[in-house]
């Protein structure tokens, strides 16, 4: 018999818990009402630090399969990755429907050009919770970091010519990974360890910004 | 073992609290019922004019907080209206701004529930003389129409972009309070022709 109760005991009324009175069943019952708050104001050990790195307009690194993106939690926490997202900006040499996958490396490759941290959304939080990124790596020295485990994968089309009616609602974002679901865990990262996003095919011409917003708590 | 309990004393049943019972392991408990209350934070939508695309660098819209409430960004939608000349995949930014910018079209933020105060936010189309640009926050990719078709373009095809920050868990794009803390939607190519309806709802609070 799931549906239940607990039988309480009023309080003597000085504040009120707002509540919904129904009847399931023979039972009379009473549903808590609650609101979903505001994580708290910057620093607060309370409350998630939100992040968001992405790249500027990015060419693929030459050869294949290799990184696009490659990221090392620096942070003393673990880090939970909400969403990564792939926007093409220029045009491919042909159109083509690739893979891309998400691995857990846990050191970052060399031959990288470029690194940058990314950018809270509550500057209260500071300039960054300390995850490095590095993409654009330049050839022909390129390690990339070795790769533990594949954590997720997906196909991304790439157009080669822009129409000129219309393609539908953000047709530029080819590709996506939503972690942050109702009910279900987004995608851990240990500190000290990391994340590349992984292309197994040269995709020529094409021009990319590689995003990613990520969030972690204090002690978790 | 994460999975646990705190054991409870019935009480005397002139109310009785909604449960769900389960067994979890050896374990049977009791889930509490609720729902979601309606929102008590004031929520503005900042809804200017269409505004031009066609000129690089320039900021497509600004929202700068008030002096005294934290601004919580919590969507932001690129409306294309009006064609561009030709069509292309450009790339939009929100970049932080540590001075307001000035000249552009004054937006109001227009309160969800009329019973709210009016916004300390402004918004601003096109500032003729731009805000001190400082961290950018987020870049995307939008793709501009040149044609529009005689027969569906999609579903919502004129929203070319957008940046939604409300999320379940994760602090939504906050702009702390003070006359020069703000954020721009920055268009970094020009893009002949096209102009844009750019919408964002923001929430006031003082924490």
């Amino acid at each position: 018999m799931p549906e239940s109760l607990i039988p309480i005991t009023p309080g003597s009324g000085a504040k009120n818990a707002r509540t919904f009175n129904r009847t399931i069943g023979v039972n009379s019952v009473e549903e808590q009402v609650g609101f979903l708050a505001e994580y708290s104001g910057g620093g607060s050990s309370g409350s998630p630090t939100t992040e968001e790195f992405e790249t500027p307009p990015i060419s693929y690194p030459t050869g294949a399969p290799g990184h696009l993106l490659e990221g090392l939690n620096l942070t003393r926490s673990t880090v939970l990755i909400r969403w990564i997202g792939i926007f093409q900006v220029g045009v491919a040499s042909v159109a083509a429907t690739d893979r891309l996958s998400v691995v857990s490396i846990f050191q970052v490759g060399s031959g990288f050009g470029t690194s940058a941290f990314g950018a809270p959304y509550d500057t209260a939080d500071g300039s960054s919770m300390g995850w490095y990124w590095g993409f654009a790596p330049t050839p022909p020295l390129v390690e990339y970091g070795p790769e533990v485990a594949t954590e997720a994968e997906f196909d991304c089309q790439y157009i080669s010519a822009i129409g000129a009616q219309s393609p539908g609602m953000r047709a530029p974002l080819i590709g996506e990974l939503d972690f942050e679901k109702v009910r279900g865990k987004s995608l851990r990262v240990w500190h000290r360890t990391g994340i590349a996003v992984r292309f197994d095919t040269q995709r020529a011409g094409a021009t990319v910004i590689v995003a990613v917003r990520y969030t972690t708590w204090t002690g978790y | 073992m994460p999975e646990s309990l705190i054991a409870l004393t019935p009480g005397s049943g002139a109310k009785n609290a909604r449960t769900f019972n389960r067994s979890i392991g050896g374990n049977s408990v009791e889930e509490a019922a609720m729902f979601l209350a309606e929102q008590n934070m004031p929520t503005y939508e900042v809804a200017p004019a269409a505004a031009s695309a066609a000129t690089a660098a320039s900021h497509l819209l600004q929202i700068m907080a008030g002096a005294s409430l934290n601004v919580y960004v919590r969507w932001i939608g690129l409306y294309q209206l009006v064609v561009a000349t030709a069509a292309a995949i450009d790339e939009y930014d929100i970049v932080r701004v540590t001075t307001a910018g000035t000249g552009g079209a004054a937006v109001t933020p227009a309160p969800l529930d009329s019973g709210d105060a009016a916004a300390g936010a402004a918004g601003m189309t096109l500032p003729t003389v731009k805000g001190t640009e400082g961290t950018i926050v987020s870049r995307i990719s939008v793709q501009f129409t040149q044609t529009i078709a005689t027969q569906s373009g999609g579903m919502k095809a004129q929203l070319i972009g957008e940046w939604d920050f409300e999320k379940l868990r994760g602090k939504a794009l906050r702009i702390p309070s003070g006359a020069t803390n703000g954020i721009v939607v920055k268009v970094i190519t020009a893009r002949a022709g096209a102009t844009i309806i750019p919408v964002a709802r923001i929430a006031e609070a003082s924490f």
